[in-house]
């Protein structure tokens, strides 16, 4: 689904992104960990093209998305963003009601189909199990309803623009312990539909909700796998340190 | 030293108390075992307790350490083989209680040295306790490489064992006291070799914790 080859990326002359290689399979959920400044979420930014819009920035090596290197000068970077949805850390609602938040992305497309785009509103809000919450409150403003909610809506947001892969920067990490919980199940429905790409500080949500994780230091990739193996029997001594608490 | 390091060095020395107190157990019922000593054997089987309140203590330490720490890799590792090593160590605490009721049983017989010679029950106990020395000093450093001499010493046991009831079951005609002692004393070495088992399970855990390799059940891994 993903793949990564030789990626090499600078902010300036800061070398960010070291030979970095690493392919994800559709409908997984990759956990990016790592401590601050080892380049996770530069390597989240590659998926939707962010890091284009940072001053200053070289980019090396191939990123490709179903076979397609993403990168190409042919690929339409707001194309891209419809295949690539993305939720950021603190959740950012429009000032706009729940259900404007949802359509937003669909109106933007060019979707002026009102029946269609209340089908797909209350879809993309049932897959982000918000929709019985809120299924009477639509025209209210999204900012009247929990930070954890909020949050949610943002996902029903991403997924309402039908994409592929879903990138996540720390989803959870402002949330309280019951909405970081509903966050981690509603990971694992839309694994089925989606390929999960998330950053995470937090050790056990990564062990809890990802497949595989990447284990980042100073910019190197330092071990992948498969996560039961990352958080039980890591190959190398510098992720067993990171994952126990030891060091980062 | 972090907080979890600390406290799982805490879990470490508590293990190898009870080890220790293991060790003593079993070291005292072989010298009742030779010198018949009842105050000995009784000794042993007063301080049965103290091995219990070890294995609740140990149990109680891993379930915090598992439910408040969330250890991960090695950690969690040596976390789970303690739980398992601390089991297999009740039970070894539990045969040399076992074998100390024996002995204050047989020495209300007219105890025969020579029966007891010739089923090799010094050298079973001499093997059960250099077995016990072995995996604790691999628990207490870290290294597994003795690992094999322990299972090979297992070996040793099971084949005395079955040495012993086949001496045994072709003695049907001896006397009732005899017939008596025989039995108390295969009673014995069937505990012995339990230990035996017991202490190739902890090296097998040890290798678990250090190598994340599963010896047990021929391997998995």
């Amino acid at each position: 689904m993903i793949n990564v080859e030789n990626i090499n990326f600078y902010y300036g002359k800061f070398h960010a992104l070291q030979n970095i290689s690493m392919g994800m399979e559709a409908n997984t959920i990759t956990a990016l960990i790592g401590p601050s400044g080892c380049g996770k979420s530069t390597f989240l930014r590659l998926f939707n093209r962010m890091n284009d819009l940072i001053p200053d920035t070289t980019l090396t090596g191939t990123v490709s998305i179903g076979g397609v290197d993403i990168y190409q000068k042919n690929v339409l970077v707001d194309d891209l963003r419809k295949r690539v949805g993305m939720v950021f850390q603190k959740p950012n609602p429009f000032p706009k009601s729940i259900f404007e938040n949802v359509a937003y992305g669909m109106r933007v497309n060019g979707m002026n189909n009102k029946k269609i785009i209340a089908e797909k509103v209350e879809q993309a809000l049932k897959h982000a199990a918000l929709w019985d919450e809120v299924k009477d409150k639509l025209k209210k403003s999204a900012f009247a309803i929990s930070g954890g909610q909020q949050q949610r809506l943002c996902i029903a947001r991403a997924l309402a623009v039908e994409p592929d892969i879903l990138l996540m920067d720390e989803p959870a990490s402002a949330l309280d312990p019951i909405s970081t919980s509903k966050i981690e199940e509603l990971m694992f429905q839309l694994k089925e539909d989606y390929t999960i790409v998330i950053v995470t500080h937090n050790m056990q949500q990564a062990a809890r909700v990802s497949d595989h994780t990447a284990y980042f230091y100073m910019g190197e990739l330092i071990e992948y796998g498969e996560t039961k193996k990352i958080f039980t029997n890591p190959d190398k001594k510098s992720t067993q340190n990171y994952v126990t608490g030891r060091f980062g | 030293m972090l907080q979890l390091e600390l406290e799982l060095n805490d879990l470490k020395n508590q293990v190898l108390a009870m080890w220790q107190l293991v060790y003593s157990q079993l070291e005292k019922s072989k010298n009742a075992y030779l010198t018949m000593s009842r105050d000995l054997a009784f000794e042993v089987m007063s301080m049965e307790r103290k091995v219990d309140a070890f294995e609740l203590l140990i149990d109680q330490m891993c379930e915090q350490l598992l439910a408040l720490k969330h250890p991960v890799a090695i950690d969690l590792r040596f976390i789970l083989s303690s739980l398992k090593i601390n089991g297999n160590l009740e039970r070894i605490g539990d045969l040399a209680h076992g074998i100390a009721r024996l002995v204050f049983e047989l020495t209300h017989t007219q105890f025969d040295p020579m029966t007891a010679k010739s089923m090799r029950i010094e050298e079973m106990f001499d093997e059960t306790l250099e077995m016990l020395l072995l995996v604790k000093n691999a628990f207490k450093k870290e290294d597994n490489k003795n690992v094999a001499a322990v299972l090979s010493k297992d070996d040793i046991l099971d084949t005395i064992d079955k040495e012993a009831f086949f001496q045994i079951s072709s003695k049907t005609g001896q006397l009732q006291d005899e017939m008596q002692q025989s039995l108390l004393i295969f009673n014995i070495i069937r505990k012995l070799e339990r230990i035996g088992d017991h202490c190739s399970n902890i090296a097998e855990e040890i290798t678990f914790y250090i190598e994340a390799v599963v010896l047990k059940h021929g391997g998995n891994n």
